[in-house]
C-alpha cells in the first residue's frame, strides 16, 4: 500500500535518556529496538506512518509523571495511544519521540451505583465497564462500534459517540472529572464525583482534545439505569428519498429513539450475505430504530413511528420479535463495516455530519459525486445525528481510480460544511482532516484555540501535529496524504 | 447589591460592534461588565462599562424538525421559551427570573430541579460564538447535534459567567415539550424514612425528572418557611415530578407511590405542577442561600449535620445538591457547610463569592489569561 | 536454541502464503482486546493486529526476522479468538500457521553479502523430537509412558517426590508435562471397534479418539461412546486411526502431518457414516481444517479429504442437530462452563454445549466472565512458553472461582490438563470433566461420586 512514512524523526534520542526512561518503568516494559516499535508506526489510520522512538507501558499515574518529566528534561515530544482504533491518526507519533501506552493501567478502581458513578483507569476497555455492571441495572451509556476494543482514555480524548447516543448523548455528557498528567508533568484533577466546583468546566473542554492537553491516568464517568424496555424495528423503503423523509419526520415529530440507523442497498446485500438476517435485496435503504424507556410508553412510540414510517412510503416495519432477533440486528448494523470487504478490496470512512433536515440533500449530493466520479459509494450511518458515514469502494492498486476517490471525499466533507455542518461528528480531527480546520474555522477561531492548547500544552511536546494546523513543532509539512484511508469504521 | 457603578451602558447592536467596543476598551484601559448587578466585592477602581446585549436578541436560525435553535445571546428567556413553545420544543433548563438574557443564562449555568432528568447547559450548548477580551470574535462547535472538529469552547464558556468573553450567539439541541406531567410530594416521619425513600428511588424502573428534597425538623421550622405555611408545613418531604405522556406519568406515579412506602402523600399546594415548582425560588439557587453539592449517598447525613447545627436544608436529591439559607451577617453557615463537606465530600458555593473568574485552579487561571490577558472583564 | 539465532532470509520466509491475506486485515484494531497475550501484555505486538502487521513487514522485507519477532509469533496461542473477533473476516490461523510452519522449519545462513541462500531444513531438537513427535502422536505408546506416572500416583509417590523437590531434577519441560497430568485412575480397556445404538436406532456414527486424549482420556471415550449409544447411535471405532496430526502441523512437520491426514481419511471411508464425532475440540478443529491444511502443505499430492471433512462433528454439534434424548439422573452442582478455544473459536461452538449440560436435571450453569479468552493451555504452548500458559491458567482460574463452580466443565482434553493443574496450582480440588461425562451419568442416572 502507498502510504507516507514520515521521516523527518528530528528529536534525539540519547543512551542517558533511554536509562532514565528504564529507570522508571524497567527494561520490560520499554521497547526501544526498531523490529518492535514497528507496529506502533500507526493506529487505525494508516495512510501516515511514522515510528516512535520509543514506547513505554506505565502502571500508574507516578509513572506517567515521571516518563513526562523525563521528556520534559530531555526535550521529546511524548503522544499517549491507548488501543489504536483512532481513525484520524490520533496516535501518529508526529517527529518521532516517545509513545505512551496506557494498555497497562486497566483498572476499574471503583463503581458507586448509588451514587452512579465509576472510575476507572484509562486503558480500561470501554465494553468491560458495561460488562463489569452486568446484572446491576446500570450501565456505561457511550458505545462506540469500536466498543469491545477502544479505550476510555481514548473515548475521553476523543469524544466518541455511537449509535445510542442519539438519545443518551456523547463521551462528554458522560464524564464528570478526570485526572491526567499535564505535560508540564504534573499530576492534575479536574472535576470529580461532586461536579467540577467553583471554577471553569475544565473536564467538559479536556473531552475532545485529542490527546493535546496530557495524558488521561484516571476518569470518573457516569453510569446510567438500563432502560426498563426496548422495541426494534426495521422499516423498508423503495426510495432513498422517502427514507431520509422518514428520518426527518420522526426527529421532526418529537420522538428522540434511543437508536435511528440507516443502511442503503449497497450495504444491505452485504450484510444479508454475511450474517442471512433476511434482509429484502431489492429494497433501496432500510432504517434501523430503537426506542426505549419505560414498558408503557415504548409501544406507543414504536405504533408512532411506525405509522410516520408507513406515511412516508415505507413498504414494510418489521418488528424485532425474540431478543435474538433485536441482538443479530444490532450485530448486523455494528459489523456492517466487516462486510464491507466482500464489496471491494479497499474503501475509505467519511465522519461528516450535517444537520438532521439536510439528510435528503446530502444523500442526493453524495450520489451525484458518486456518478460523476464513477466512485461506487454505500451509506451506513447515525441518521438521528445527521452523522454520515459515506464509504467510497475502490481498489487502492488503481492509482486513478485512487485520486477519484481523494477527490470524491473533498467534495462530500466540502457539501458537509456548506450544509452547516462538520467534517468530523465521532471519529476527531487528528492528523488526517488537519487541513479541513481552515475550513471549519476562521483564523481568529484558531488562533483562540491555539491560546486554549498553550494554556494547557505550552511547548506542544503533547502530541505534536494533532488537531490544530498550527499545533506542534515538527514534522506535519511533511506528510503529504497519496492515499485514502481502507478503514473499517464507523 | 448595588447597580454597577456605570457610566453609561454600552448596547452594541452586532457582534462587530462588541468586537469594536472591545478592541477599544483593551487600548483604552477601560472595563466592561455583561452582569445586570454587581457582585459583591468587584473592584470598583477603574470604571466599569456595563455592556447589555437587549439590541441583539434576535432568532439567527431555528430549523425546529432539527430540534435546534440559534439565537442572539440579548433575547430574554422568556421570549424565547414561547417560540420553542409554538413549536412544542423546549430548552429544558429552569429559571426563576425569565427575563434573564440568553448569554446570562448560558454563562451563569443556571439550572434548577429538572436538572436530575435533563442534564445541564453542558449537555445542551452545541455551538457558541463570542468575543474575547481581546477583541477577537471566536466561534465553537457548530449548528449540528454531533461534532468533534476542534476545542470543545462551548463547555468552557457555559458558566464562565463573562469572564472568559461575552456571549453574541448560542446554539441549542433541543427537547420536545411533554405532552402531560405530573408532580407529586410525599411526607416522611423522619430523616431515616426520607433517606430510605430516596434509596428505593434510586433503583426504580420509573424516571422521573426532578427529585427534590425538604429536610427541616421542627425546631428550625421557622427558617425554612413563611408564617402562613405554617398550617401545612412538612419537615421531611420528597418532591417528584415526571414527564412524558399521560398513561407513562400515571404508571410512573404509582410505581413511585409504591416505591415512597415510608412516605405519605401531601398536598403540596402552591406548586402542585412541575412547571410551578420549577420555578419556585425555593429550589433554585438563589443569593443568600449556600449552595453545597456533595454525592447523593452523602445528602442525609450532610443534611442530618446541618439540622444539628441549627440549619434546615432542601435542594435536589437526586443530584446532590442541598441548599441552606444563609444566616443574616456573620456568615457562619459556610463555615459550618465547608466543615461538613470537607469530612463527606463536596464543594460549597455562593453565587456572589465563588465566581469562576477567583479560581486558582492552574488551568483555569492561565485560561483567564489567555482569553482575557488585559482584564477588560469586570467580574 | 543456537541454530534459531542466526538471520532469516526475509525474502523467503511467508512468500507462500497469498498475500490478500494480509490485505483483508485493514488495521481496525477491533480484535485486540480478544486476545490473550495481547491483554496480558498490553504490547501490540502481542496483539493479532500487531502480529499481522510483523507477519506482513517481514514478506514485504521491512523487517528482519529477528529473535524478538519470532518470540512475539511464537507467544501466539493460535487460540484464534481474533478470528472470531474480526469483522473483516481475516482468517488468521491461516496467516500465523503457515508462516510459523515456515519460520520453525527454515532456518538459513546469514545472507552474505546481499546473496541469499537457500533454506535449510533444521534439525528438531531432543524435546520435539522424542518427546512431540515420538510419544504423543502415537496412542499405544503414550499408554504405556503413562504407566509409571500412573503407578506413582497411585501409589501417592508423585506427591512425595514433588513434596521432596525430586521433580525439579527432570527438565523443565518435562516437569510441565508432569505437572500436568490429571490424576489418572485406573487404567480403562480401550474402545471395541463397534457399540451398538440403544432403543431406536437413528444414526452411525465413527468416533474419533486421537492420541493423548485416548491416552489420558478414555473415560472421556467411553462416556463419549454411551451417550451416542443411548441416542441411538451405532458407533464406530476403527482400529487403524492415527493421531489427528496437529502437534506435527502446528510446529512445522509437515511431512509426518500429511501421513496421519492420508491414515485418518481411509480409516473413516466409508459412506455408511452419518457423521465422524471428536470429543476433543483441538483434533475437531484440526479434522475439519484438513482441506485448508492439504491445500497449504501438500497440494500436489493428489489427497482430498474433503469428504471425510464433511462428515466431521464435535459431539455437542452432533448431538444439538440429532436433538438429543432426555437425561434423566439429577446432579445437583453449580457449573462453570468453560469453551474451549478450538470449539468457539476454531468451530464457532458455544451454545451447543450449553444447552446440552442445561438438560440435566439439578445443574445450575453459572456464565464465567472473560469467557473468550483461552485458559493458556493451547496444545503444546503449556509446554513451549510455560510462563504465559501459567499467566492466562491463573487469570482463568480466578474468573472461574468467582462463581463457586462445584464442577468445571470444558470440552477439550488439553484445556482439561491445564485447568486441573492451574486449580491445584492455586489450591483448589474442582473436579474437571467433560460435557460427555455428566451427561452420561446422567443417562445411567447414577451419582457423580462414581467418578471419583
Ligand atoms: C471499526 C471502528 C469503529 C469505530 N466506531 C466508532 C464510533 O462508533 N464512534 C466513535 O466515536 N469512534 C469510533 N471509532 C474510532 C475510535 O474507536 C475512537 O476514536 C476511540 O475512542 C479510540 O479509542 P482508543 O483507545 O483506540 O484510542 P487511540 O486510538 O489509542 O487514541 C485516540 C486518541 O486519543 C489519544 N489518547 C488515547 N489514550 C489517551 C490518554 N490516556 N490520555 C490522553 N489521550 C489519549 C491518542 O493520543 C489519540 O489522539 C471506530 C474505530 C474503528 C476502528
Ligand atoms: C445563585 C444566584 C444568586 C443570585 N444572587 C443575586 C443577587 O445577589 N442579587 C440579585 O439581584 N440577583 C441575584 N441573582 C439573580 C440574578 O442576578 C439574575 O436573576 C440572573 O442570574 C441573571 O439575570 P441577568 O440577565 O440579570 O444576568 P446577569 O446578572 O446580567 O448575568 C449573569 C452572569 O452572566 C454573565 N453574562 C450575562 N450576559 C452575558 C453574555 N452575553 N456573555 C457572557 N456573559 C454574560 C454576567 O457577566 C454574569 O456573570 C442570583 C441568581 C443566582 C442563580
Ligand atoms: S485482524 Fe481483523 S479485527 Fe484485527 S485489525 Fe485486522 S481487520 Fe481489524
Ligand atoms: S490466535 Fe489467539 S493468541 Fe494468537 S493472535 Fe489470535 S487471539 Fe491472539
Amino acid at each position: 500500500m502507498t502510504s507516507t512514512v514520515t521521516d523527518t524523526n528530528n528529536c534525539t534520542i540519547t543512551a542517558d535518556f533511554l536509562r532514565e526512561l528504564a529507570a522508571i518503568v524497567g527494561a520490560a516494559r520499554l521497547l526501544d529496538s526498531k523490529d518492535e516499535l514497528l507496529v506502533y508506526e500507526c493506529d487505525g489510520y494508516v495512510v501516515e506512518k511514522s515510528v516512535p522512538d520509543v514506547v513505554v507501558f506505565p502502571e500508574n499515574s507516578d509513572e506517567v509523571v515521571a516518563i513526562v518529566r523525563v521528556c520534559g528534561k530531555h526535550n521529546i515530544p511524548f503522544v499517549p495511544r491507548g488501543a489504536g482504533t483512532s481513525l484520524a491518526g490520533g496516535c501518529l507519533p508526529v517527529g518521532g519521540g516517545v509513545m505512551i501506552s496506557l494498555t497497562k493501567m486497566r483498572q476499574i478502581v471503583e463503581i458507586n451505583l448509588r451514587d452512579r458513578y465509576a472510575v476507572v483507569e484509562p486503558g480500561v476497555v470501554n465494553v468491560n465497564l458495561t460488562r463489569a455492571l452486568a446484572g446491576t441495572g446500570f450501565h456505561y451509556a457511550p458505545d462506540p462500534s469500536s466498543q469491545g476494543a477502544c479505550t476510555i482514555g481514548g473515548n475521553v480524548a476523543t469524544n466518541s459517540g455511537g449509535p445510542h447516543t442519539l438519545k443518551y448523548g456523547v463521551t462528554v455528557n458522560h464524564v464528570i472529572g478526570v485526572e491526567f498528567v499535564s505535560p508540564q508533568g504534573e499530576l492534575v484533577l479536574i472535576g470529580g464525583p461532586c461536579g467540577r466546583g467553583n471554577g471553569f468546566d475544565l473536564p467538559g473542554l479536556f473531552v475532545g482534545s485529542e490527546g493535546t492537553f496530557g495524558i488521561v491516568t484516571k476518569v470518573w464517568v457516569r453510569i446510567t439505569r438500563n432502560p426498563a424496555a426496548y422495541r426494534t424495528m426495521l422499516a423498508i423503503f423503495d426510495s432513498v428519498d422517502d427514507t431520509t423523509q422518514a428520518i426527518s419526520n420522526i426527529i421532526g415529530a418529537g420522538i428522540v429513539p434511543a437508536a435511528l440507523e440507516m443502511m442503503d442497498k449497497g450495504i444491505v446485500g452485504a450484510l444479508e450475505e454475511a450474517f442471512h438476517f433476511g434482509f429484502p435485496l431489492d429494497a433501496e435503504a432500510v432504517l434501523l430504530i430503537e426506542v426505549d424507556g419505560l414498558e408503557v410508553a415504548v409501544d406507543a412510540e414504536a405504533e408512532t413511528i411506525t405509522t410516520l414510517c408507513k406515511d412516508s412510503g415505507a413498504r414494510e416495519v418489521r418488528l424485532s420479535q425474540t431478543e435474538e432477533e433485536r441482538a443479530l440486528l444490532w450485530k448486523c448494523r455494528k459489523q456492517a463495516f466487516g462486510a464491507i470487504g466482500r464489496l471491494s478490496p479497499s474503501y475509505c470512512t467519511q465522519d461528516g455530519v450535517v444537520p438532521r433536515t439536510k439528510v435528503p440533500e446530502i444523500l442526493r449530493f453524495i450520489a451525484e459525486v458518486s456518478e460523476r466520479h464513477d466512485i461506487r459509494v454505500v451509506n451506513v450511518f447515525h441518521a438521528g445525528d445527521g452523522n454520515l458515514h459515506p464509504i467510497l469502494l475502490f481498489d487502492e492498486r488503481n492509482t486513478e481510480q485512487v485520486k477519484r476517490v481523494m477527490l470524491a471525499s473533498d467534495e462530500i466533507l466540502g457539501k458537509c460544511i456548506d450544509l452547516g455542518g462538520s467534517v468530523t461528528g465521532e471519529h476527531g480531527i487528528g492528523v488526517e482532516k488537519i487541513s479541513f480546520m481552515n475550513r471549519l474555522f476562521t483564523d481568529q477561531d484558531l488562533a483562540v484555540m491555539e491560546d486554549v492548547r498553550k494554556a494547557f500544552n505550552p511547548d506542544g511536546r503533547c502530541s505534536p501535529g494533532k488537531l490544530l494546523p498550527t499545533a506542534g513543532a515538527c514534522g506535519m509539512e511533511h506528510i503529504e496524504k497519496k492515499h485514502p484511508g481502507r478503514h473499517a469504521a464507523m | 447589591m448595588n447597580d454597577v457603578s456605570t457610566e453609561q451602558v454600552l448596547m452594541p447592536a452586532s457582534t462587530e460592534e462588541v468586537a469594536e467596543l472591545l478592541r477599544a476598551g483593551t487600548a483604552g484601559n477601560s472595563r466592561f461588565c455583561t452582569s445586570r448587578v454587581a457582585r459583591s466585592g468587584m473592584d470598583s477602581a477603574t470604571a466599569v462599562q456595563r455592556v447589555d446585549l437587549q439590541k441583539m436578541s434576535l432568532i439567527v436560525d431555528y430549523p425546529a424538525r432539527d430540534m435546534t435553535v440559534t439565537v442572539q445571546a440579548g433575547m430574554a428567556v422568556s421570549e424565547l421559551t414561547g417560540i420553542l413553545g409554538e413549536e412544542k420544543q423546549q430548552l429544558p433548563i429552569d429559571v426563576v427570573d425569565s427575563s434573564m438574557s440568553v448569554g446570562a443564562l448560558v454563562a451563569g449555568d443556571i439550572a434548577g430541579p429538572r436538572q436530575y432528568g435533563y442534564g445541564t447547559l453542558r449537555d445542551y450548548v452545541i455551538g457558541i460564538e463570542a468575543v474575547d477580551g481581546q477583541g477577537r470574535v471566536f466561534h465553537a462547535g457548530g449548528r449540528v447535534v454531533k461534532n468533534v472538529a476542534g476545542y470543545d469552547l462551548c463547555r468552557l464558556m457555559v458558566g464562565a459567567r463573562g469572564s472568559l468573553g461575552i456571549l453574541t450567539q448560542v446554539t441549542f439541541k433541543l427537547k420536545p415539550l411533554p405532552e402531560y406531567s405530573m408532580l407529586r410530594s410525599y411526607r416522611c416521619d423522619d430523616a431515616a424514612g426520607l433517606e430510605e425513600s430516596l434509596d428505593g428511588l434510586n433503583v426504580s424502573a420509573a424516571s422521573p425528572v426532578l427529585l427534590d428534597f425538604d429536610f427541616s425538623p421542627d425546631v428550625l421550622a421557622r427558617q425554612i418557611d413563611k408564617p402562613s405555611a405554617a398550617g401545612r408545613r412538612v419537615p421531611y418531604a420528597v418532591h417528584i415530578g415526571v414527564e412524558g405522556t399521560e398513561a407513562a406519568c400515571l404508571w410512573q406515579i404509582d410505581e413511585l407511590r409504591n416505591e415512597c412506602a415510608a412516605g405519605e402523600e401531601i398536598d403540596a399546594g402552591v406548586s402542585s405542577s412541575v412547571d410551578e415548582h420549577c420555578r419556585r425560588a425555593e429550589y433554585n439557587w438563589q443569593d443568600d442561600v449556600v449552595r453545597v453539592r456533595t454525592l447523593p449517598s452523602k445528602l442525609m447525613t450532610v443534611a442530618s449535620e446541618l439540622a444539628a447545627a441549627g440549619y434546615a436544608s432542601r435542594g435536589h436529591a437526586g443530584n446532590g445538591i442541598l441548599f441552606v439559607k444563609k444566616e443574616d451577617g456573620d456568615g457562619r453557615v459556610r463555615a459550618i457547610c465547608e466543615e461538613i463537606v470537607s469530612r463527606h465530600g463536596g464543594a460549597v458555593s455562593e453565587w456572589s463569592v465563588d465566581h469562576p473568574a477567583s479560581s486558582t485552579v492552574q488551568h483555569s487561571v492561565r485560561l483567564r489569561n489567555a482569553f482575557d490577558p488585559h482584564s477588560v472583564f469586570a467580574t | 536454541m543456537s541454530e534459531s539465532e542466526s538471520q532469516s532470509n526475509p525474502a523467503v520466509i511467508g512468500q507462500t502464503i497469498p498475500y490478500e491475506r494480509f490485505l483483508d486485515c485493514v488495521h481496525c484494531g477491533l480484535c485486540t482486546s480478544a486476545c490473550p497475550t495481547y491483554v496480558e501484555t498490553g504490547d501490540e505486538n502481542d496483539s493479532p493486529r500487531g502480529r499481522i502487521y510483523l507477519m506482513r513487514s517481514v514478506v514485504d522485507g521491512r523487517l528482519d526476522l529477528t529473535e524478538k519477532v519470532k518470540g512475539h509469533l511464537d507467544l501466539c496461542l493460535d487460540c484464534r479468538s481474533c478470528e472470531t473477533a474480526c469483522p473483516s473476516g481475516v482468517q488468521y490461523g491461516r496467516l500465523i500457521e503457515p508462516f510459523r510452519v515456515e519460520m520453525h522449519e527454515t532456518s538459513s545462513a546469514a545472507p552474505v553479502s546481499g546473496v541469499a541462500t537457500l533454506p535449510t531444513k533444521k534439525k528438531p531438537d531432543w524435546f520435539h523430537r522424542w518427546i512431540m513427535y515420538g510419544l504423543f502422536p502415537d496412542r499405544e505408546r503414550m499408554a504405556w509412558a503413562l504407566m509409571p506416572a500412573r503407578w506413582m500416583q497411585w501409589l501417592k509417590l508423585d506427591r512425595l517426590a514433588q513434596a521432596v523437590g525430586l521433580t525439579r531434577l527432570l527438565p523443565e519441560r518435562l516437569r510441565r508435562m508432569q505437572e500436568q497430568l490429571p490424576s489418572l485412575g485406573k487404567a480403562l480397556p480401550p474402545l471395541p471397534e463397534f457399540l451398538p445404538a440403544k432403543g431406536e436406532r437413528c444414526a452411525k456414527v465413527g468416533l474419533f479418539l486421537g492420541c493423548v486424549a485416548d491416552a489420558m482420556f478414555r473415560r472421556t471415550h467411553w462416556a463419549t461412546a454411551r451417550v451416542l449409544q443411548e441416542n441411538g447411535c451405532d458407533v464406530v471405532i476403527p482400529r487403524s486411526q492415527a493421531c489427528c496430526g496437529a502437534i506435527h502441523y502446528h510446529s512445522g512437520a509437515s511431512e509426518p502431518a500429511v501421513e496421519l491426514i492420508k491414515q485418518n481419511a481411509s480409516s473413516f471411508d466409508d459412506d455408511s457414516l452419518d457423521a465422524i464425532i471428536v470429543n476433543v475440540a483441538g483434533c475437531g478443529a484440526m479434522l475439519k481444517d484438513y482441506g485448508h491444511i492439504v491445500d497449504e502443505i501438500a497440494a500436489n499430492s493428489g489427497l482430498d479429504p474433503a469428504a471425510f471433512v464433511s462428515r466431521v462433528k464435535d459431539v455437542s454439534e452432533f448431538l444439538a442437530e440429532l436433538g438429543p434424548r432426555e437425561p434423566v439422573g439429577t446432579i445437583d452442582a453449580v457449573v462453570a462452563y468453560q469453551d474451549a478455544c478450538h470449539l468457539q473459536h476454531a468451530q464457532q461452538i458455544r451454545e451447543q454445549p450449553r444447552s446440552l449440560l442445561s438438560l440435566i436435571p439439578g445443574i445450575t450453569l453459572q456464565p464465567i466472565a472473560e469467557a473468550e479468552l483461552c485458559c493458556g493451555a493451547a496444545g503444546s504452548y503449556n509446554l513451549t512458553q510455560p510462563d504465559m500458559a501459567d499467566r492466562l491458567g491463573q487469570r482463568k482460574v480466578s474468573e472461574l472461582l468467582k462463581v463457586r463452580p462445584d464442577i468445571v466443565v470444558t470440552g477439550n482434553a488439553g484445556c482439561s490438563l491445564q485447568l486441573q493443574a492451574q486449580l491445584k496450582k492455586s489450591g483448589y480440588s474442582v473436579p474437571v470433566l467433560h460435557p460427555m461425562e455428566l451427561l452420561d451419568l446422567s443417562y445411567r442416572n447414577v451419582p457423580l461420586t462414581e467418578l471419583f
